[in-house]
């Protein structure tokens, strides 16, 4: 392989050469002097970032602190057990023939495909799962991730200390996590990791690699490279190992989220400390450019070969789940994991039709017509979840349309979900009236109700909030500062067939009101500037499911960075400051209920429903199950993924 | 003639500056900045900092008006340099090398191709003028011109691909490539080019054999092929030898301006094919606002446009000695 | 031979020389014998009337109503929306539903409604007319005689689409090829013709313009337009589309200007201006004509990509790019959706070359007896 790229990279110089001067010089691969090295380790100074912290010895806080035990769980291990006893409505093999035609069927396939191998021949140990990503994979370096495609990687073969179950609750990773413990005020977590680790080359895991990861996150100079893993960590003080297997992490405020801002991957300090501070862009020296196709990895699987825009191949790490001679965890059901890019659906439909890859998420559209045909059946089956993202229209509060909330909430009564979600969006998805989902521990109870299509109310509350067609051009306007202002607005969105069809709806129902919308597809980028920016009337989004309702303090607090749309409520910003101290989950949800009613009258989003998961799945495939961030995003997730091995 | 050509060059190197200037200055002053992505793909319930922004635009020199940091560009690329990219941090020109290749063997194979088609079906056309049969081929060719590539493509995909499995769906190349033996590698390479390139081609057939046919039929009527008719010259041999040659002026400026196209991909096909080429990477350099990456390749297509138009100009002057540069 | 027969059978005096025709009068004498390109010139004039007439061709609104003792002509609305009387919308609050609505509010009022009754960007609901049923949408809008053409996966009727899609089609197509033709003739035949220092500032304008890719010129335009329209679309096609039109033109010229009748009229005392454009340009035309009437077509294909990037016609205006672009998404299961608009565009092409071919034929004299 490595072979083939190099014979291309010198074809490529040849011609370039021929074509402009550009005879690029790659980075130095010379040797340098041990002194060399060391002076350039003291330069880059690993300290920079956590600078004015200085942890306390581990006497201290023992004696100063009482501990709390936190849950620490092998999710895999554990929904093994679950399910020893577990029989499914139906056997699985039959399940996987249903069609989907309803929710009933779909619920029967989920719950009885979500079975785990009984007996160990149940199992094709030797198989390759062959999984799609829609975009190319970036990174294999877990700190410099930015792509969906590149998490499945990192979740594959990554180590962390923390990850969310099923329910997306906080949970001690415990396949490589012994004990987790908090202090009264939660500003102290203490671990100690399990001491059958090891990195795939062979080296023990201990906990100076977190220490180390951690130092490199919160180092100044590294930020540019990793803005996905630093940006949440800045009220994260400090990270002390004591010994090779006792770390805590020390966080600046007493909040209900801290242990979500445990959560970082980790890489091998033996093999980063020295190339690191000689080459902190990661990919210039050929010993980074060697470690971003082959990482040192900790996790279940490693990687076996990567072709830029084609695929990235995993294979089982015997060094996971064997340590000196003995099995310490359970071993991965796939020989291989073949992440298999490919960006176009149609094509990657044609591909699981024809069992080229053994599961893909279906577009909606896609849901009734190419993944309803028998050639789509053949080998596969389909399923469907709800997730917790919902999909609304963002008002600028600041614009002279959407200041009052009474016109916000008559744009609420002036669409039209039936038409939207009955017809448009073929029943695929439900309503929604709020942030957080119903089933939610943090939404009201009982649940808010809908809003409806009612053009009489709307009609009404836009001429309470002097909103009429004084011209009788069709068209209401108002006057604002002595000019007349028609109510003749754009709606921003992005270019997914999705919201071309909701844009479409939202267009023709407020067409009736009075009001002129101008629906523009905008390319991602304009239209993320112009949310930051707040140029704009009115756009569609939507939100994906954060593990804590407190991430929507970004998104509805005053002057917050996602507040694209400017809603600022007094009451709003101290219960989020009152949510995020609060410990007790009890008490939580009361403060966030009463968010979500606050939300509710003001209307600063339109929110129009929660989207699915849709996804295809090979008929061999078991084992998986749909948390509220689809399929894969939790623990086990993809761990617990198994394919049946052929008679 | 070789003063000449020297002389364009030299005069080539300060249009390039003019165009990358230019462009440089449109997509810096673009909505959006790399920044703008960067900071979707970070954590849920954070932004980046104002300290950390700010570092990062210092990095990628955005702190800087665009005409400063164009200097910045043009300094690096006078020293070979053409960046970094900002998503795939690895430099421009290995970014860009990797794709060049299969670019040039989808686009290349294309390009040849239709200009094998369109040359004789154009004189093939000139000779059938007004014929039933002209009218058919010409109907036909008009028809595949409107018919989208990218439903030939699904189609093909599903009958070629999927039902009969002759061929294979998507990518550049096949699982196990490196292992094959050398012909193994070369068939590989072959079937999973035969419908890219067959989509990418069938489209401009219609224009090219138009072209060529427009411009024979004005030739052939000139006085020199009555002369030649009347000199008892082999209809074929009067296309060929005394007509073709004679509308060769258009024909040429046509392939100067096709040129860069050999460069450019296709947005569409290398998304269905999963082809990985210039094309699709230069639509999401775009949509990313990768600076490093646009300018690069900008470069590159600006080379390769003024290369064309050299080269059609030089050509001008073989084709027809009336014309004279001096 | 024909045209030398009909000369024959005019009256001549020989003592007075015929005034001989113009120049493009002898065109058109020319080419109005030609079957095939008559054939284009009256397809696309009959797109110009459809265009025209699509508010009476398909549409909800009425083309003509008696209503509470005023007339009105609703179906204007398709052309500019407050043109629709405001009765209908923020006053008696029609919602789009006419017929029920003219009846229940006024039991005298008639109504005169257009061919077919389907809408160019809303499904036809149940409740709209009396004994029509609502639209189907998705893969149930085969086409039926209710929808002639099928509807889109939204349920709006694709015949009525296409109808309405006529005027953007027209009008992206001719006005932005008029501007890339113009700019491109001119520059080309001014950078041809002079030579020197004028083709060289030429050469490089249009290089320049060839080498800036017209994707980030498109996305540099959104920073500036604040409300995107279809204006602006043309106007990026036509200033960018121009160069090959130039560079034809140009090699065009840089030949014939050395034949010896351009020498001629020189010596004749012909002006620069009336030699380029009388005199070279009507034989240089054979390469350019192709270009344009391909370049013509290609616009509606432009149009329907850009609208993808946010600028181009809004939900409101119904093009036929839109349509295929609808077909795109769902290729495989509605082929109603790629077939129809690519029906209009074939046919279109092929009108439009037609034409060309006409044009090419009968101003070029030696080919006008062919």
């Amino acid at each position: 392989m490595t072979n083939v790229r190099g014979a291309l990279g010198t074809r490529y110089f040849l011609l370039l050469a021929i074509l402009a001067p550009l005879a690029g010089c790659t980075g130095g691969s010379s040797e340098y002097s041990e002194e060399e090295i060391q002076a350039k380790i003291v330069e880059f100074d690993y300290e920079k970032g956590v600078q004015g912290f200085e942890p306390p010895s581990l006497e201290e806080l023992e004696a100063n602190n009482t501990w709390t035990d936190k849950p620490v769980i092998d999710l895999l291990d554990k929904l093994k057990k679950d399910l020893a006893d577990y029989t499914p409505p139906m056997p699985p093999a039959e399940a996987v023939n249903l069609k989907s035609e309803n929710d009933e069927q779909i619920t029967e396939i989920l719950e009885s495909v979500k079975v785990l191998p009984k007996n160990e021949d149940e199992v094709d140990w030797e198989g390759t799962w062959v999984h799609h990503v829609a975009g190319d994979i970036n990174s294999l370096n877990p700190l410099t991730m930015s792509s969906t495609s590149d998490f499945d990687v990192a979740a594959l073969t990554g180590v962390g200390s923390i990850t969310s179950d099923i329910d997306l609750n906080a949970v001690g990773n415990g396949t490589f996590i012994k004990t987790w413990q908090v202090n009264e005020d939660n500003t102290v977590h203490k671990f100690v990791i399990r001491d059958d680790l090891t990195w795939s080359d062979g080296e023990p895991i201990t906990a100076y690699d977190w220490e180390f990861t951690f130092k490199l996150v919160k180092h100044p100079e590294m930020v540019a490279y990793m803005p996905a893993i630093s940006s949440g960590m800045e009220t994260v003080l400090y990270l002390k190992a004591y010994d090779e297997r006792t770390f805590c992490i020390f966080h600046e405020k007493s909040t209900a989220v801290n242990e979500w801002k445990d959560e970082f991957p980790v890489i091998p300090k033996h093999i980063y400390y020295e190339s690191i501070a000689m080459d902190p862009s990661m990919v210039d020296s050929d010993i980074h450019l060697e470690l971003e196709n082959k990482p040192v990895v900790g996790g279940p699987y490693e990687v076996l070969s990567r072709t830029r825009g084609k695929n990235v191949i995993l294979q089982r790490r015997e060094g996971f789940y064997m340590h000196d001679g003995k099995q310490v965890r359970d071993k991965p059901f796939f020989k291989n994991i073949r992440m298999e890019v490919i960006t176009d659906t149609n094509t990657a439909l044609l591909a699981l039709s024809s069992g080229k890859i053994d599961e893909m998420e279906i577009p909606a559209p896609k849901w009734n017509t190419d993944a309803n045909t028998p050639e789509f059946f053949a080998k596969n089956v389909r399923v469907k979840a709800t997730e917790w993202t919902e999909y609304h229209i963002t008002w600028n509060c600041e614009s002279e349309f959407f200041k009052d909330a009474k016109v916000r909430r008559a744009m609420s009564y002036g669409i039209d979900y039936k038409e939207l979600l009955d017809r448009v969006l073929d029943g695929l998805f439900e309503q929604a009236n709020g942030p957080f989902h119903p089933s939610s521990w943090m939404s009201p109870k009982p649940p808010l109700p809908m809003f409806t299509y009612d053009l009489d109310k709307a009609r009404k509350l836009l001429d309470e909030a002097g909103w009429v067609d004084s011209d009788a051009d069709g068209i209401r306007d108002k006057m604002i500062n002595g000019k007349k202002v028609p109510f003749h607005f754009t709606l921003m969105r992005g270019q997914t067939p999705t919201s071309e069809k909701v844009a479409r709806v939202v267009v023709t129902s407020l067409n009736k009101l009075g009001i002129k919308v101008e629906e523009r597809a905008t390319e991602f980028t304009v239209l993320q500037q112009k949310a930051q920016d707040h140029t704009f009337d009115a756009m569609l989004g939507g939100w994906g499911s954060g593990t804590d309702p407190f991430y929507t303090k970004n998104i509805f607090g005053t002057d917050q960075t996602r507040n694209y749309g400017q809603y600022s409520n007094k009451k709003i910003d101290e219960l989020y400051e009152e949510g995020m101290v609060e410990l007790d989950r009890e008490k939580r949800a009361k403060i966030y209920q009463e968010m979500a009613k606050i939300f509710y009258e003001d209307q600063p989003y339109t929110w129009l429903f929660y989207l699915s998961s849709l996804y295809g799945f090979n008929k061999d495939m078991r084992g998986y199950e749909f948390s509220a961030r689809g399929p894969f995003h939790y623990s086990p997730g993809m761990e617990s993924v198994w394919k049946v091995k052929p008679l | 003639m070789l003063t000449y050509i020297a002389r364009r060059i030299l005069i080539g190197i300060f249009t390039l500056l003019a165009v990358t200037f230019i462009v440089y200055g449109l997509i810096r002053n673009m909505p959006g900045t790399p920044l703008t992505i960067m900071q979707e793909t970070v954590r849920m319930d954070a932004m980046m900092s104002q300290d950390q922004m700010d570092k990062l635009e210092a990095q990628y020199r955005l702190d800087k008006p665009w005409y400063v940091g164009y200097w910045f560009w043009l300094g690096d690329v006078m020293q070979g340099d053409l960046g970094r990219g900002i998503n795939d941090r690895r430099k421009v020109n290995i970014i860009i090398g990797e794709r060049l290749p299969k670019t040039l063997m989808l686009t290349g194979t294309s390009l040849i191709l239709t200009y094998f088609l369109c040359i004789p079906m154009g004189l093939w056309s000139t000779a059938n003028a007004l014929s039933f049969r002209e009218r058919l081929v010409s109907t036909i060719l008009y028809i595949l011109y409107a018919l989208p590539n990218f439903v030939a493509a699904v189609y093909l995909n599903l009958i070629i691909a999927v039902r009969l499995e002759w061929l294979p769906l998507y990518g550049s190349t096949g699982e196990g490539y490196a292992e094959m033996s050398s012909l193994g590698k070369m068939w590989d390479i072959v079937s999973h080019a035969i419908l890219p390139v067959l989509c990418l081609t069938y489209t401009s057939l219609a224009y090219y054999t138009r072209f060529i046919k427009a411009n024979m039929m004005e030739t052939i009527q000139q006085d020199y092929i009555r002369t030649a008719k009347a000199k008892g010259a082999s209809p074929t041999s009067i296309l060929v030898t005394h007509a073709f040659r004679n509308s060769l002026i258009p024909l040429v400026t046509i392939v100067g301006l096709t040129l860069p196209a050999l460069l450019a991909g296709s947005v569409i096909l290398e998304t269905i094919y999963q082809w990985n080429g210039i094309g699709y990477l230069f639509y999401q350099a775009i949509t990313m606002r990768e600076y490093p990456v646009i300018m690069g390749l900008v470069l590159m297509f600006s080379v390769m446009t003024l290369l064309g138009q050299l080269l059609a100009d030089v050509l001008y002057a073989f084709v027809d000695p009336r014309i004279t540069y001096s | 031979m024909s045209a030398a027969a009909e000369l024959a059978e005019q009256p001549v005096k020989p003592t007075k020389p015929a005034v001989s025709q113009g120049f493009w009068a002898t065109a058109w004498r020319y080419y109005r014998r030609r079957p095939m390109a008559m054939l284009g010139l009256y397809f696309v004039a009959f797109l110009a009337i459809v265009a025209i007439f699509s508010p009476a061709i398909a549409g909800t609104k009425p083309i003509v109503c008696s209503y509470k003792g005023n007339i009105y002509f609703p179906c204007m609305g398709y052309f500019y929306a407050p043109w629709e009387n405001a009765i209908f919308t923020t006053g008696d609050h029609f919602e789009k539903r006419y017929e029920p609505n003219l009846k229940a509010n006024d039991p005298d009022s008639w109504a005169i409604w257009p061919l077919v009754r389907q809408d160019p960007i809303e499904r036809v609901r149940e409740n709209w007319f009396e004994g029509q049923p609502g639209n189907p949408d998705k893969a149930d809008g085969k086409p039926s005689w209710q929808n002639l053409m099928g509807t889109d996966s939204n349920g709006v009727d694709v015949f009525a689409q296409l109808v309405h899609g006529t005027r953007v089609a027209l009008l992206v197509g001719f006005v932005s090829m008029g501007i890339a033709g113009a700019i491109g003739i001119a520059v080309g035949a001014c950078a041809g013709y002079f030579g020197g220092w004028v083709d060289f500032v030429l050469s490089r304008f249009i290089e320049i313009i060839l080498c800036v890719p017209t994707l980030i010129l498109v996305i540099a335009l959104l920073a500036i337009a604040e409300h995107p329209s279809i204006w602006q679309v043309v106007a990026v096609i036509g200033l960018t589309g121009w160069t090959g039109i130039a560079r034809l033109t140009r090699a065009e010229f840089l030949k014939i200007k050395q034949i010896e009748y351009v020498a001629a009229a020189k010596a004749m005392g012909a002006g620069s201006m009336r030699i380029m454009f009388i005199h070279i340009l009507r034989n240089a035309l054979a390469p350019i004509l192709v270009p344009i009437s391909f370049g013509i077509a290609a616009a509606i294909f432009t149009e329907s990509a850009l609208s993808f990037l946010g600028i181009g016609a809004d939900t409101l205006t119904p093009t036929w790019g839109r349509v295929l672009h609808e077909g795109q998404n769902n290729i495989r299961s509605m082929w109603w959706l790629i077939f129809f608009p690519g029906l209009a565009i074939f046919t279109t092409v092929l009108a439009y070359n037609l034409i060309g071919e006409g044009i090419q034929e009968a101003t070029d004299p030696r080919t006008r007896d062919a």
